[in-house]
């Protein structure tokens, strides 16, 4: 896959952006647990937040691969800002697709800036692969909506501006539950973040719970028709989250790559450097055919979903195959680089706690084998 | 206010180890190597930016560099500069500094048919050659007053003020225009290039001039035409050898001596 002049140089830009103001925090961020919400407003300015959002919109213009390009580029060196970020274009996604004239206008210019974050409340305590039996609801108060009930493993919970919920609003003619989405302001009353969460990896940014109380909203926060809340939710973590979440896994093996590269060239051993022995070489071996295999997965999805073609089934084997790799590839520049691999001051261990931390962040890689497998059974190759 | 700034294609910092030189031509195998803008060129695009968005004007770049080298000025294109001139030919591979400036004075001075130029900006010195000789010669070639590692620039009353630092204080200074003026990192911090901006340089024109469009006869330039030639090329290894001396400690002191003498550790005698 070739990538247009433009495509490089928006690669470019996004590193130096990241290698001067997000590698030398990285670990910090990690150690700490917190999200730097300030690099939303830097990256906004930038276009990285917006850069799929139309230009009448205030972003850049571009699309998905562009996208997945800057999140691979954060998640190089700190994959836990990558999913902050993914996760705001989870929600902002949503409106984007499926908001009225009124809501685009009033909500994504400020989020395609980074001034304003946005996060997508889907997961409940029951699991968030049981989409349809999620048990928060929302009821008919007069003319406005009250919304009741709990999130958790919301990324963003803690820091989001604008927060979309999907709710069971009722049942549909044949008794099953129909969902709706909301988009809720923060300081709405009722509407508070919980527990944080303290999570083995993806650090730099904040999971936990969101809790709604009591939240009254008018018809105007509606999101989409009433009842296509599944849809909605449904096609946001599928198309825009797991994409999302694959980039993500992609700079986490790159990063491994690169640390791995470096250690090997560095490292003396037996009066040589350790690259020069076949063990260290068949490891760089298998971790950079690994990138170039997520890589090619990744960028084809998110080439489909930009000509708007079919993808959710590209998109799941491209966040399968990029997460179980990444977690691979950690593991084997760790085993590369022996006691020094369990040191904190190299960042390969935290690259394996975000690979693994990875793994159900949109979705367990059983639930991807089995929208892999669905679409195969159905299908002739 | 009508500002050029010349920039440089240098090897990038990344791919250092990839970096070779030509052992028969002495000069670096720029084709082998990805290239970056010159960081103090980045500083000194970036201070006629600011003085655009304050004062209005247009930023025009210039680069004598290498067909494959185009990205840097799309670079500069998206991080604001209004147009984009290469000067490339074959004819113009392995000029020195004075023909160089040469050239870019050429093109300057073409360019400056239909634009006066106010203000000239380089950086101070380039990362690979790191002479610090151009920005002077092509002030000298296009007699206006030069001024070189400014740290500090503004305009007002239609005036330039400017600041260095050597080792006897700092000098402020004033110029009218038009004026040449290399910068020092301490100027400013470049923007970091945007992802409109990549978008919007994709609709603007980089400008090639050869030696043809510049009047310039190919062998007053290059390798043949360039007045300094390169002398011998070494190597420098590093290298440890251990050695054990015998006998006592004081003919052991003697022996130690007595080498570093050999190697020149003392140039006035023991």
């Amino acid at each position: 896959m070739f990538l247009t002049g433009e495509q490089q140089m928006l690669r470019k830009a996004v590193r130096e952006y990241v290698e001067k103001e997000v590698a030398p925090h990285a670990a910090e961020w990690d150690e700490a647990d917190i999200c730097p919400v300030e690099c939303f407003a830097e990256m906004g300015q930038l276009g990285v937040i917006g850069v799929f959002v139309p230009e009448e919109l205030g972003g850049v213009g571009c699309g998905y691969l562009e996208r997945a390009i800057c999140l691979e580029e954060i998640s190089r060196h700190s994959a836990g800002l990558g999913i902050a970020v993914m996760t705001h274009h989870l929600g902002l996604s949503a409106i984007l697709d499926s908001g009225s004239e009124e809501q685009k206008r009033k909500y994504i210019p400020q989020l395609a800036t980074g001034e304003k974050i946005c996060g997508l409340s889907v997961t409940e305590p029951g699991g968030g692969s049981d989409f349809m039996g999620q048990v928060s609801t929302a009821e008919r108060h007069g003319n406005d909506w009250l919304i009741n009930g709990r999130k958790c493993f919301i990324t963003n919970s803690h820091i989001s501006d604008v927060d979309i919920w999907t709710v069971r609003s009722g049942v549909n003619e044949k008794g099953r539950p129909e969902l709706t989405a909301f988009i809720i302001e923060k300081d709405t009353p009722g509407h508070k973040a919980g527990r944080k969460e303290k999570k083995i990896g993806l650090r730099g940014s904040v999971t936990g719970e969101i809790i709604c109380d009591n939240v009254c909203l008018p018809d105007s926060a509606v999101l989409g028709a009433v009842g296509s809340g599944a849809k909605i939710g449904m096609s946001a973590i599928s198309e825009v989250g797991r994409s999302g979440m694959a980039a993500i896994c992609l700079g986490i093996i790159r990063g491994c790559l690169e640390e791995g590269i470096k250690f090997a060239n560095e490292r003396i051993i037996y009066g040589k450097p350790l690259a020069k022995l076949q063990s260290a070489q068949f490891i760089i071996g298998e971790v950079r055919t690994a990138y170039e295999a997520a890589r090619l997965m990744v960028y084809h999805a998110a080439e489909l979903k930009d000509r708007g073609e079919p993808c959710a089934t590209e998109i799941a084997m491209a966040k399968l195959f990029a997460s179980e790799e990444a977690v691979k590839a950690a593991k084997n520049v760790m085993d590369l680089m022996g006691a020094y691999g369990c040191i904190n001051e190299y960042p390969i261990g935290r690259f394996l706690r975000d690979a693994l931390a990875a793994i159900p962040s949109g979705g367990t890689s059983h639930i991807h084998k089995l929208v892999v497998s669905g679409a195969a059974l159905k299908e002739s190759l | 206010m009508r500002i050029a700034v010349c920039i440089k294609a240098v090897p990038d910092p990344r791919e250092a180890q990839s970096v070779t030189i030509d052992p028969i031509k002495k000069t670096l195998r720029r084709e082998a190597s990805v290239s970056v803008i010159n960081p103090l060129d980045r500083n000194a695009l970036e201070a006629a930016l600011r003085l655009r968005e304050a004062h209005g004007g247009e930023v025009s770049v210039f680069s004598m560099t290498l067909p494959a080298a185009e990205p840097i000025l799309r670079e500069a294109l998206a991080m604001g500069a209004d147009r984009a001139y290469l000067l490339s030919d074959r004819a113009f591979a392995g000029s020195d500094t004075l023909v160089t400036a040469q050239i870019l004075a050429k093109a300057l001075c073409l360019a400056a048919e239909s634009v006066n130029w106010d203000l000239l900006l380089f950086g101070s010195y380039s990362s690979d050659g790191g002479t610090s000789q151009v920005p002077a010669q092509v002030g000298e070639i296009l007699g206006i007053p030069h001024y070189h590692f400014l740290h500090q620039l503004s305009y007002e009353d239609e005036r330039f003020e400017f600041a260095f630092a050597n080792g006897n204080g700092v000098f402020l200074w004033q110029a009218m225009p038009p004026v040449l003026l290399s910068v020092s990192r301490e100027l400013n911090k470049p923007r970091y290039i945007s992802l409109p901006g990549i978008m919007k340089a994709k609709k603007k024109k980089i400008i090639l001039w050869d030696a043809e469009a510049l009047s310039i006869v190919p062998a007053d330039v290059g390798l043949l035409g360039s007045p300094t030639q390169s002398g011998d090329l070494h190597q420098i290894i590093h290298s440890r050898h251990g050695e054990v001396l015998d006998g006592d400690i004081h003919a052991q002191v003697e022996k130690v001596l007595n080498k570093l003498v050999a190697l020149g550790s003392f140039p006035g005698g023991r």
